[in-house]
């Protein structure tokens, strides 16, 4: 990513492919990540997490090649006192305790005082209380949270994080993102998958935006935000008078157009649509229409990606 | 490599398959204890002998080092918790000698227990005798050790890879076709006993003598675990 940035990259991803059989999963995939926080974003698919797992040295990619902090990752188990990865599988051992499993972690990592390194980690995820209790007995967010003390333990400079925040409730999510802003400050260099853009979008410097296996862009927040609020969003309407309906919504500047389709719902485009939100029911009111039902055809992710993908590959034409 | 040792213990140790795999290495004590109970026209020797070669060196050590060597790594292939191991500034060697002593601690040495002692009960108290059992059964758990750990983490159906070892090339075909017993690590066990103790197994056919059992089964507890350690370097780690 940030290609222009002159500094030497923490990670380097130089042209990868990662098939499996027939099926291409990291497409010739090239960027590099500096210090910060830097996010993964990504339908489910997209190919998040082989990337992750690449960077991470959990598997080889078939083409290209990726060093962490100027060192090559597969084969080269020092790297790993640098470097913290949290998979994307929750599981833990579970016969274990919280405190056994950061323990277990920090002796792996020949972390110099261990005792004091655990309780650190424990208590930067907010366990203390609960780290004598077996993972067994968990529940998905404190499992998640233990693990992330886990890969915090020996303070590597580099976090791999894969979907991290997946089955945390929001105080949690909160405390997670202010966990991770710290640990940014110290300028070290964090990188988070995710399929939500909501969870990153407060979090990130950066991002890179993957779809069908290859990046689909790259580079500060805001400026992928805007690329994403260009896309049109495709609201369909029921109503007891759809042609008046539509008559009226097509006065609005923030429609793009409006079609009535066989079953007399319009399907209504905008570009703006918080504006289109607060606007229907005003037009409604207007137009003395009785509004039946709304329904966001393409409000997902995914269909963010597919446009973004879709304005790449017409750039690249 | 104490702090793996210990993990891998645990593992194995904990659940309901490790009463199962005590309840298979007492079986040769309730023999025992049966023939010290029952008359019988076998001599101390023979039984002994029966039982070591027949039910402990040819079933019940190689089914207990599969069942738990196959599931020292096949645990966290399944559970996806190898990253906890791999992702560490530690040699590959350092994961996979801890995962070899663990299964040869949790079920090696119960076996060898069982056999010592089922052979002292047998003997009436003969060291020489129950000794060279124990050693000889240490031995050949150290090569299926090797053996099934490397088929855990190698081979897809592990357990019908294993049981296909036991009862086909070790069973059968380690006893009528010459060369193989030369990789037969059943026969590395026998010649241990007999290599030990020159009066055990006199009546039953010992190919090989104790410096051959010996190399056999260092040589495939080599081959196995460098073989085992170039495979968790490579692979895809789930």
């Amino acid at each position: 990513m940030t290609g222009s940035r002159t500094s030497t990259p923490t990670i380097s991803v130089d042209g990868v492919s990662r098939w499996f059989g027939n099926i291409v999963a990291v497409n010739d995939v090239s960027f590099n990540i500096f210090p910060g926080i830097t996010a993964l974003l990504g339908p489910n698919g997209a190919g998040k997490t082989t990337l992750l797992r690449m960077v991470g040295g959990l598997g080889d990619p078939s083409d290209g090649g990726v060093r962490v902090l100027g060192d090559p990752v597969r084969r080269n188990p020092a790297i790993f006192s640098r470097i913290g990865v949290m998979t994307e599988h929750e599981s833990v051992y579970e016969f274990l305790t919280g405190r056994e499993l950061v323990e277990l972690n920090a002796r792996l990592h020949r972390v110099p005082d261990v005792m004091a390194a655990v309780d650190e980690a424990i208590e930067l995820v907010d366990l203390a209380a609960d780290q004598h209790r077996r993972l067994g007995g968990y529940s998905r967010g404190m499992r998640q949270r233990m693990r992330l003390a886990a890969t915090l333990v020996h303070s590597p400079e580099v976090l791999l994080l894969d979907e991290p925040l997946s089955g945390t409730d929001p105080p949690q999510r909160l405390r997670f993102m202010e966990v991770m802003r710290r640990i940014a400050r110290q300028g070290r260099t964090i990188v988070i998958s995710s399929h939500i853009l909501e969870e990153v979008e407060t979090l990130a410097d950066r991002i890179i935006l993957l779809t069908a296996g290859k990046v689909a862009a790259a580079g500060e927040y805001r400026a992928i935000r805007q690329k994403l609020n260009e896309q049109p969003y495709l609201v369909r309407v029921e109503a007891d008078q759809p042609r008046v309906l539509g008559a009226g919504l097509m006065a609005i500047d923030a429609v793009e157009s409006v079609e009535v389709d066989e079953d007399d719902r319009l399907h209504v485009r905008s570009r703006e649509v918080t504006e289109l939100q607060r606007a229907l029911p005003h037009v409604a009111r207007d137009t003395g229409v009785r509004i039946l039902r709304v329904e966001p055809l393409d409000d997902s992710l995914e269909s963010l990606f597919e446009y973004l993908a879709q304005q790449q590959w017409r750039g690249r034409g | 490599m104490m702090v793996l040792l210990a993990l891998s213990a645990r593992q194995l140790a904990g659940g309901k398959r490790i009463w199962l795999m005590l309840v298979l290495a007492a079986i040769p004590l309730v023999f025992a204890v049966i023939f010290a109970l029952v008359e019988t026209d076998a001599t101390a020797l023979e039984f002994s002998d029966g039982l070591t070669n027949y039910l402990i060196a040819s079933t019940i050590l190689p089914l207990v080092m599969l069942v738990l060597a196959t599931a020292s790594f096949g645990n966290e292939l399944d559970d996806h918790t190898l990253p906890y191991l791999v992702l560490k500034p530690i040699s590959r060697w350092t994961i996979v000698a801890p995962k070899l002593l663990a299964s040869l601690l949790v079920g090696g040495l119960p076996v060898a227990v069982s056999g010592w002692l089922s052979t002292l009960i047998i003997t009436e108290g003969d060291a020489g005798h129950a000794a060279a059992t124990a050693a000889a059964l240490l031995v050949g758990a150290v090569a299926y050790a090797a053996l099934f750990t490397w088929a855990g983490l190698t081979v897809r159906y592990a357990l019908p890879f294993g049981v296909a070892y036991i009862f086909v090339w070790e069973a059968v075909l380690s006893t009528f076709l010459d060369g193989t017993r030369f990789l037969s690590v059943r026969q590395y066990t026998l010649a241990v006993v007999h290599g030990i103790d020159d009066s055990r197994l006199r009546d039953m056919v010992v190919e090989l003598g104790l410096a051959e059992g010996l190399i056999g089964a260092a040589v495939m507890v080599a081959v196995f675990t460098t073989l085992t350690t170039r495979r968790l370097a490579r692979m895809d780690i789930p």
